[in-house]
Protein backbone atom coordinates (compact mmCIF):
# COMPACT_ATOMS: atom_id res chain seq x y z
CA UNK A 1 0.00 0.00 0.00
CA UNK A 2 1.45 3.14 -0.49
CA UNK A 3 1.05 5.91 1.83
CA UNK A 4 2.41 9.57 1.75
CA UNK A 5 3.42 11.25 5.32
CA UNK A 6 0.96 13.32 6.54
CA UNK A 7 4.13 15.73 8.15
CA UNK A 8 6.37 15.53 5.04
CA UNK A 9 4.72 14.18 1.82
CA UNK A 10 7.09 11.20 1.26
CA UNK A 11 5.89 8.84 -0.14
CA UNK A 12 6.56 5.14 0.71
CA UNK A 13 5.10 1.35 0.97
CA UNK A 14 3.83 0.44 4.26
CA UNK A 15 2.43 -2.77 4.75
CA UNK A 16 -0.62 -3.39 3.57
CA UNK A 17 -2.80 -5.73 5.56
CA UNK A 18 -6.08 -5.11 4.51
CA UNK A 19 -8.76 -6.19 6.11
CA UNK A 20 -6.95 -8.06 8.87
CA UNK A 21 -7.07 -6.12 11.92
CA UNK A 22 -4.63 -7.93 14.18
CA UNK A 23 -1.26 -8.77 14.55
CA UNK A 24 -0.19 -5.58 12.36
CA UNK A 25 3.19 -4.01 13.72
CA UNK A 26 3.13 -0.02 13.25
CA UNK A 27 4.80 1.87 10.68
CA UNK A 28 6.79 5.51 10.97
CA UNK A 29 7.80 7.77 7.89
CA UNK A 30 11.12 6.93 6.85
CA UNK A 31 12.39 10.52 6.37
CA UNK A 32 10.31 12.42 9.26
CA UNK A 33 9.88 9.67 11.74
CA UNK A 34 5.60 10.56 11.57
CA UNK A 35 3.71 7.46 12.56
CA UNK A 36 1.98 6.03 9.56
CA UNK A 37 0.20 3.01 10.50
CA UNK A 38 -0.59 2.24 14.27
CA UNK A 39 0.62 -0.71 15.50
CA UNK A 40 -0.79 -3.46 17.81
CA UNK A 41 -3.29 -5.69 17.42
CA UNK A 42 -6.77 -5.14 18.37
CA UNK A 43 -10.09 -6.60 18.20
CA UNK A 44 -12.32 -5.45 15.47
CA UNK A 45 -14.92 -4.45 17.96
CA UNK A 46 -12.81 -3.55 20.47
CA UNK A 47 -12.97 0.24 19.94
CA UNK A 48 -16.89 -0.37 19.99
CA UNK A 49 -17.11 -1.70 23.46
CA UNK A 50 -14.82 1.42 24.72
CA UNK A 51 -16.88 3.61 23.49
CA UNK A 52 -20.11 2.02 24.27
CA UNK A 53 -18.97 1.91 27.93
CA UNK A 54 -17.72 5.51 27.96
CA UNK A 55 -21.15 6.91 26.82
CA UNK A 56 -22.87 6.25 29.75
CA UNK A 57 -19.66 7.84 32.06
CA UNK A 58 -19.92 10.59 29.86
CA UNK A 59 -23.70 11.37 30.91
CA UNK A 60 -22.84 10.07 34.66
CA UNK A 61 -19.98 12.40 34.87
CA UNK A 62 -22.34 15.41 33.96
CA UNK A 63 -25.30 14.28 36.16
CA UNK A 64 -23.13 13.35 39.75
CA UNK A 65 -21.19 15.57 41.75
CA UNK A 66 -17.44 16.24 40.36
CA UNK A 67 -16.39 18.16 43.89
CA UNK A 68 -18.38 18.62 47.20
CA UNK A 69 -17.58 21.17 49.47
CA UNK A 70 -18.50 21.32 53.18
CA UNK A 71 -17.44 24.27 55.06
CA UNK A 72 -19.10 27.63 57.20
CA UNK A 73 -22.13 26.08 57.18
CA UNK A 74 -22.72 25.22 53.56
CA UNK A 75 -22.75 22.85 51.38
CA UNK A 76 -21.96 23.15 47.30
CA UNK A 77 -21.62 20.48 44.85
CA UNK A 78 -20.54 21.47 41.65
CA UNK A 79 -21.25 18.88 38.13
CA UNK A 80 -19.09 19.95 35.21
CA UNK A 81 -22.71 20.73 33.40
CA UNK A 82 -23.71 22.99 35.99
CA UNK A 83 -20.68 24.86 36.27
CA UNK A 84 -20.77 25.28 32.46
CA UNK A 85 -24.25 26.37 32.99
CA UNK A 86 -24.27 28.13 36.31
CA UNK A 87 -21.56 30.48 34.52
CA UNK A 88 -23.34 30.77 30.99
CA UNK A 89 -26.42 32.34 32.63
CA UNK A 90 -25.22 34.54 35.49
CA UNK A 91 -22.15 36.28 35.38
CA UNK A 92 -19.35 35.46 32.69
CA UNK A 93 -21.37 34.56 29.45
CA UNK A 94 -18.58 34.35 27.25
CA UNK A 95 -16.33 31.66 29.75
CA UNK A 96 -19.30 30.35 30.24
CA UNK A 97 -19.41 29.28 26.68
CA UNK A 98 -16.43 28.27 26.01
CA UNK A 99 -16.08 25.59 28.98
CA UNK A 100 -20.26 24.88 27.98
CA UNK A 101 -18.78 23.79 24.35
CA UNK A 102 -15.34 22.31 25.33
CA UNK A 103 -16.37 20.43 28.27
CA UNK A 104 -19.73 19.23 27.48
CA UNK A 105 -20.55 19.92 23.49
CA UNK A 106 -17.82 18.69 21.61
CA UNK A 107 -16.56 15.66 23.62
CA UNK A 108 -20.23 14.21 23.59
CA UNK A 109 -20.44 15.38 19.92
CA UNK A 110 -17.02 13.55 19.30
CA UNK A 111 -17.93 9.93 21.36
CA UNK A 112 -21.21 9.50 19.27
CA UNK A 113 -19.40 10.37 15.99
CA UNK A 114 -16.92 7.77 16.55
CA UNK A 115 -19.82 5.45 17.74
CA UNK A 116 -21.36 6.11 14.61
CA UNK A 117 -18.03 5.46 12.99
CA UNK A 118 -17.28 1.91 14.73
CA UNK A 119 -21.18 0.69 13.95
CA UNK A 120 -20.62 1.48 10.22
CA UNK A 121 -17.09 -0.33 10.21
CA UNK A 122 -18.79 -3.33 11.92
CA UNK A 123 -21.41 -3.55 9.28
CA UNK A 124 -18.31 -3.13 6.53
CA UNK A 125 -19.73 -1.37 4.06
CA UNK A 126 -20.77 2.47 2.86
CA UNK A 127 -24.69 1.75 1.69
CA UNK A 128 -26.71 2.61 4.50
CA UNK A 129 -24.75 5.09 6.32
CA UNK A 130 -25.49 8.59 5.39
CA UNK A 131 -23.02 11.24 5.77
CA UNK A 132 -19.92 9.21 6.55
CA UNK A 133 -17.45 11.21 5.46
CA UNK A 134 -18.85 14.48 6.87
CA UNK A 135 -18.73 12.28 10.12
CA UNK A 136 -15.35 11.21 9.66
CA UNK A 137 -14.15 14.75 9.25
CA UNK A 138 -16.31 16.11 12.12
CA UNK A 139 -14.92 13.54 14.32
CA UNK A 140 -11.33 14.34 12.98
CA UNK A 141 -11.76 18.35 13.20
CA UNK A 142 -13.80 18.18 16.93
CA UNK A 143 -10.56 16.34 18.09
CA UNK A 144 -8.32 19.18 19.50
CA UNK A 145 -11.13 21.27 20.86
CA UNK A 146 -12.37 18.87 23.76
CA UNK A 147 -10.50 19.48 26.73
CA UNK A 148 -12.56 17.33 29.42
CA UNK A 149 -8.75 15.98 30.60
CA UNK A 150 -7.82 19.80 31.40
CA UNK A 151 -11.20 19.78 33.36
CA UNK A 152 -9.90 16.79 35.25
CA UNK A 153 -6.74 18.73 36.36
CA UNK A 154 -8.42 21.88 37.27
CA UNK A 155 -11.03 19.95 39.50
CA UNK A 156 -7.70 18.98 41.18
CA UNK A 157 -6.30 22.13 41.38
CA UNK A 158 -9.20 23.96 42.54
CA UNK A 159 -9.55 21.10 45.35
CA UNK A 160 -6.21 21.90 46.23
CA UNK A 161 -6.44 25.87 46.28
CA UNK A 162 -10.12 25.64 48.33
CA UNK A 163 -8.73 22.43 50.75
CA UNK A 164 -6.79 24.66 53.50
CA UNK A 165 -10.41 26.54 53.96
CA UNK A 166 -12.75 23.66 53.52
CA UNK A 167 -13.49 20.65 53.18
CA UNK A 168 -13.19 19.28 49.44
CA UNK A 169 -14.35 15.60 48.91
CA UNK A 170 -14.21 14.19 45.49
CA UNK A 171 -17.52 12.70 43.85
CA UNK A 172 -18.92 9.95 41.80
CA UNK A 173 -18.46 12.79 38.89
CA UNK A 174 -14.80 12.68 39.39
CA UNK A 175 -14.37 9.13 39.22
CA UNK A 176 -16.88 9.25 35.91
CA UNK A 177 -14.85 11.60 34.35
CA UNK A 178 -11.52 9.40 35.28
CA UNK A 179 -13.15 6.19 33.75
CA UNK A 180 -14.42 8.27 30.59
CA UNK A 181 -11.05 9.69 29.70
CA UNK A 182 -9.30 6.25 30.06
CA UNK A 183 -12.04 4.62 27.99
CA UNK A 184 -12.25 7.34 24.93
CA UNK A 185 -8.68 7.54 24.93
CA UNK A 186 -8.70 3.70 24.45
CA UNK A 187 -11.17 3.53 21.55
CA UNK A 188 -9.75 7.02 19.77
CA UNK A 189 -6.10 5.13 19.71
CA UNK A 190 -7.35 2.08 18.12
CA UNK A 191 -9.38 3.73 15.75
CA UNK A 192 -6.91 4.17 12.71
CA UNK A 193 -7.98 5.95 9.76
CA UNK A 194 -6.54 3.97 7.39
CA UNK A 195 -8.09 0.67 8.33
CA UNK A 196 -11.29 2.13 8.89
CA UNK A 197 -11.96 3.23 5.02
CA UNK A 198 -10.60 0.08 4.10
CA UNK A 199 -12.97 -2.22 5.83
CA UNK A 200 -15.81 0.57 4.95
CA UNK A 201 -14.86 0.95 1.53
CA UNK A 202 -14.92 3.83 -1.56
CA UNK A 203 -17.78 6.05 -2.28
CA UNK A 204 -20.04 4.08 -4.47
CA UNK B 1 14.15 2.16 1.34
CA UNK B 2 16.90 5.36 1.57
CA UNK B 3 17.23 6.00 -2.21
CA UNK B 4 18.68 8.68 -3.84
CA UNK B 5 15.66 10.49 -5.21
CA UNK B 6 12.43 10.86 -2.37
CA UNK B 7 9.44 10.87 -4.17
CA UNK B 8 6.29 12.90 -2.42
CA UNK B 9 2.70 12.69 -3.07
CA UNK B 10 2.73 16.40 -4.46
CA UNK B 11 5.95 15.89 -6.91
CA UNK B 12 3.95 12.87 -7.80
CA UNK B 13 1.02 14.73 -8.90
CA UNK B 14 -0.84 12.77 -6.55
CA UNK B 15 -3.11 14.23 -3.89
CA UNK B 16 -3.11 12.90 -0.10
CA UNK B 17 -6.45 13.25 1.54
CA UNK B 18 -5.89 15.70 4.46
CA UNK B 19 -8.77 14.06 6.94
CA UNK B 20 -8.16 9.95 5.56
CA UNK B 21 -4.85 10.27 4.29
CA UNK B 22 -5.86 8.48 0.93
CA UNK B 23 -3.62 8.97 -1.84
CA UNK B 24 -5.40 9.77 -5.00
CA UNK B 25 -4.74 10.74 -8.13
CA UNK B 26 -5.45 14.41 -9.33
CA UNK B 27 -8.46 15.15 -11.30
CA UNK B 28 -7.85 16.50 -14.97
CA UNK B 29 -9.11 20.13 -13.93
CA UNK B 30 -6.41 19.81 -11.28
CA UNK B 31 -7.55 23.56 -9.41
CA UNK B 32 -10.12 23.62 -6.59
CA UNK B 33 -12.84 21.48 -7.41
CA UNK B 34 -11.08 18.52 -6.24
CA UNK B 35 -12.66 16.06 -3.54
CA UNK B 36 -11.35 12.91 -1.63
CA UNK B 37 -12.76 9.30 -3.59
CA UNK B 38 -13.26 8.43 -0.11
CA UNK B 39 -14.19 10.55 2.47
CA UNK B 40 -15.36 13.30 0.22
CA UNK B 41 -13.04 15.84 1.89
CA UNK B 42 -11.65 19.12 0.40
CA UNK B 43 -8.07 18.16 -1.59
CA UNK B 44 -5.25 20.25 -1.42
CA UNK B 45 -1.71 19.39 -2.00
CA UNK B 46 -1.09 21.89 0.83
CA UNK B 47 -3.35 23.64 3.47
CA UNK B 48 -4.25 26.97 1.83
CA UNK B 49 -2.10 30.31 2.67
CA UNK B 50 -0.91 27.82 5.54
CA UNK B 51 2.28 30.55 6.29
CA UNK B 52 0.63 33.75 6.10
CA UNK B 53 -2.52 32.01 7.74
CA UNK B 54 -0.14 30.96 10.96
CA UNK B 55 1.60 34.00 11.13
CA UNK B 56 -1.20 36.21 11.33
CA UNK B 57 -2.76 33.93 14.06
CA UNK B 58 0.35 34.24 16.23
CA UNK B 59 0.56 37.92 16.00
CA UNK B 60 -2.57 38.19 17.17
CA UNK B 61 -2.20 35.75 20.07
CA UNK B 62 1.56 37.28 20.56
CA UNK B 63 0.27 40.95 21.13
CA UNK B 64 -2.76 39.39 23.16
CA UNK B 65 -0.35 37.66 25.40
CA UNK B 66 0.60 40.91 27.20
CA UNK B 67 -2.91 41.47 28.72
CA UNK B 68 -2.97 37.53 29.87
CA UNK B 69 -0.37 38.39 32.12
CA UNK B 70 -0.44 41.98 33.12
CA UNK B 71 -4.64 41.43 33.67
CA UNK B 72 -6.47 40.16 36.88
CA UNK B 73 -7.74 36.70 36.09
CA UNK B 74 -9.68 36.24 39.21
CA UNK B 75 -11.25 38.67 41.31
CA UNK B 76 -11.87 37.73 44.95
CA UNK B 77 -14.14 39.99 47.21
CA UNK B 78 -14.23 39.21 50.74
CA UNK B 79 -15.79 41.00 53.99
CA UNK B 80 -12.27 42.29 54.74
CA UNK B 81 -11.70 43.43 51.16
CA UNK B 82 -11.33 42.51 47.77
CA UNK B 83 -8.27 41.51 45.62
CA UNK B 84 -7.60 40.42 42.43
CA UNK B 85 -5.06 37.82 41.16
CA UNK B 86 -3.01 38.01 37.65
CA UNK B 87 -2.18 34.39 36.85
CA UNK B 88 1.14 34.65 38.19
CA UNK B 89 0.46 36.02 41.73
CA UNK B 90 -2.55 33.19 41.55
CA UNK B 91 0.65 30.38 40.76
CA UNK B 92 2.91 32.43 44.02
CA UNK B 93 0.08 32.01 46.35
CA UNK B 94 -0.44 27.92 45.62
CA UNK B 95 3.38 28.24 45.90
CA UNK B 96 3.07 29.79 49.39
CA UNK B 97 0.62 27.40 50.30
CA UNK B 98 2.62 24.40 49.84
CA UNK B 99 1.53 23.09 46.84
CA UNK B 100 4.62 23.53 44.77
CA UNK B 101 3.62 20.82 42.30
CA UNK B 102 0.31 22.40 41.28
CA UNK B 103 1.99 26.20 41.50
CA UNK B 104 4.53 24.75 38.66
CA UNK B 105 1.65 23.44 36.72
CA UNK B 106 -0.33 26.51 36.38
CA UNK B 107 1.99 28.16 35.43
CA UNK B 108 3.86 26.13 33.50
CA UNK B 109 0.18 25.94 31.42
CA UNK B 110 -0.93 29.39 31.55
CA UNK B 111 2.56 30.90 30.72
CA UNK B 112 5.04 28.18 29.14
CA UNK B 113 2.97 26.47 27.09
CA UNK B 114 1.38 29.59 24.93
CA UNK B 115 4.73 31.50 25.05
CA UNK B 116 6.73 28.46 24.28
CA UNK B 117 4.20 27.43 21.35
CA UNK B 118 3.78 31.22 20.00
CA UNK B 119 8.10 30.82 19.89
CA UNK B 120 8.30 27.40 18.46
CA UNK B 121 5.72 28.10 15.68
CA UNK B 122 7.18 31.31 14.95
CA UNK B 123 10.11 29.37 14.60
CA UNK B 124 8.58 27.33 12.16
CA UNK B 125 6.92 29.97 10.20
CA UNK B 126 9.88 32.26 9.86
CA UNK B 127 12.10 28.64 8.58
CA UNK B 128 10.08 27.55 6.30
CA UNK B 129 9.32 30.87 4.78
CA UNK B 130 13.12 31.08 4.27
CA UNK B 131 13.32 27.68 2.58
CA UNK B 132 15.71 26.76 5.53
CA UNK B 133 17.45 22.94 5.22
CA UNK B 134 18.42 22.87 9.03
CA UNK B 135 16.99 20.19 11.16
CA UNK B 136 14.13 18.87 9.28
CA UNK B 137 13.37 16.33 11.40
CA UNK B 138 13.59 17.86 14.70
CA UNK B 139 11.21 20.98 13.43
CA UNK B 140 8.68 18.08 12.16
CA UNK B 141 9.14 16.82 15.58
CA UNK B 142 8.75 20.46 17.16
CA UNK B 143 5.66 20.95 15.46
CA UNK B 144 3.77 17.15 16.67
CA UNK B 145 4.81 18.35 20.19
CA UNK B 146 3.31 21.99 19.54
CA UNK B 147 0.02 20.13 18.60
CA UNK B 148 0.08 18.03 21.44
CA UNK B 149 0.49 20.54 24.32
CA UNK B 150 -1.75 23.33 23.14
CA UNK B 151 -5.46 22.95 25.01
CA UNK B 152 -3.47 22.69 28.44
CA UNK B 153 -3.71 26.47 28.36
CA UNK B 154 -7.35 26.12 29.22
CA UNK B 155 -6.36 24.96 33.03
CA UNK B 156 -6.30 28.64 34.81
CA UNK B 157 -9.45 29.30 33.20
CA UNK B 158 -11.00 26.25 34.39
CA UNK B 159 -10.00 26.54 37.70
CA UNK B 160 -11.14 30.20 38.17
CA UNK B 161 -14.87 28.93 36.41
CA UNK B 162 -14.79 26.12 39.28
CA UNK B 163 -13.49 28.20 42.28
CA UNK B 164 -16.50 31.02 40.69
CA UNK B 165 -19.05 27.77 41.25
CA UNK B 166 -17.42 26.44 44.59
CA UNK B 167 -16.93 29.98 46.34
CA UNK B 168 -20.36 31.62 48.00
CA UNK B 169 -19.99 31.48 51.57
CA UNK B 170 -19.59 33.83 54.35
CA UNK B 171 -19.72 37.01 51.96
CA UNK B 172 -17.12 35.66 50.03
CA UNK B 173 -17.33 35.86 46.18
CA UNK B 174 -15.02 35.16 42.93
CA UNK B 175 -15.36 36.39 39.83
CA UNK B 176 -13.71 36.25 36.65
CA UNK B 177 -11.27 38.53 35.31
CA UNK B 178 -10.47 40.23 31.97
CA UNK B 179 -7.39 38.45 32.07
CA UNK B 180 -9.39 35.19 31.53
CA UNK B 181 -11.17 36.36 28.46
CA UNK B 182 -7.64 37.26 26.98
CA UNK B 183 -6.20 33.84 28.09
CA UNK B 184 -9.05 32.00 26.31
CA UNK B 185 -8.43 34.26 23.06
CA UNK B 186 -4.89 33.10 23.38
CA UNK B 187 -5.10 29.04 23.56
CA UNK B 188 -7.47 29.71 20.79
CA UNK B 189 -5.32 31.70 18.51
CA UNK B 190 -2.60 29.34 18.94
CA UNK B 191 -4.75 25.87 18.44
CA UNK B 192 -5.47 28.14 15.08
CA UNK B 193 -1.98 28.90 14.35
CA UNK B 194 -1.03 25.36 14.71
CA UNK B 195 -3.81 24.11 12.94
CA UNK B 196 -3.53 26.58 9.46
CA UNK B 197 0.67 25.15 9.58
CA UNK B 198 1.13 22.65 7.50
CA UNK B 199 4.42 20.67 8.43
CA UNK B 200 4.74 19.58 4.51
CA UNK B 201 5.91 22.64 3.76
CA UNK B 202 9.44 22.19 6.14
CA UNK B 203 10.48 19.25 3.64
CA UNK B 204 9.03 21.18 0.41
CA UNK B 205 10.96 24.46 0.38
CA UNK B 206 14.13 23.10 1.14
CA UNK B 207 16.88 23.84 -1.63
CA UNK B 208 18.76 20.92 -3.04
CA UNK B 209 22.37 20.81 -0.57
CA UNK B 210 25.45 20.09 -1.99
CA UNK B 211 25.90 16.15 0.28
CA UNK B 212 22.46 15.26 -0.72
CA UNK B 213 20.58 14.00 -3.90
CA UNK B 214 18.84 16.80 -5.11
CA UNK B 215 15.04 15.81 -3.80
CA UNK B 216 11.39 16.92 -5.39
CA UNK B 217 12.77 19.18 -8.22
CA UNK B 218 9.33 20.19 -9.46
CA UNK B 219 7.97 21.31 -6.11
CA UNK B 220 7.07 25.28 -6.18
Amino acid sequence: MIVACPDCDALQLAAADGDRNDGGDGALCFRCGAMLVRGGGRGLRLPLAYVAAALPLLAATHVFPAITIDGAGTHVEATVLGAAMALFVTRAPAIGALIFVTTVVLPALHLVGLAYLLLARAAARRRGWPALGTVFRLVRAIRPWAALEILLLALLVTSAKLSQLVAVAPGAGLWCLMGFLVLERAASTSFDPRRFWQRVGSRA
Amino acid sequence: MTTATILTASSADLFSCEWCRTVSRAAATGGGGNSCPRCGGRLRRRKRQSLGRTAAYLVAAAVLFVPVNLLPMMLTSTPLGARSDTIASGALGLWRSGSCVLAVLVFAASVAVPLLKIAALGLLVISCHLGSRWRARERTRLYRVVELCGRWSMLDIFVVALLVILVRSGGTSVSIGPGALALAAVVALTTLASASFDPRLIWDRQRPGKGEARREGGVP
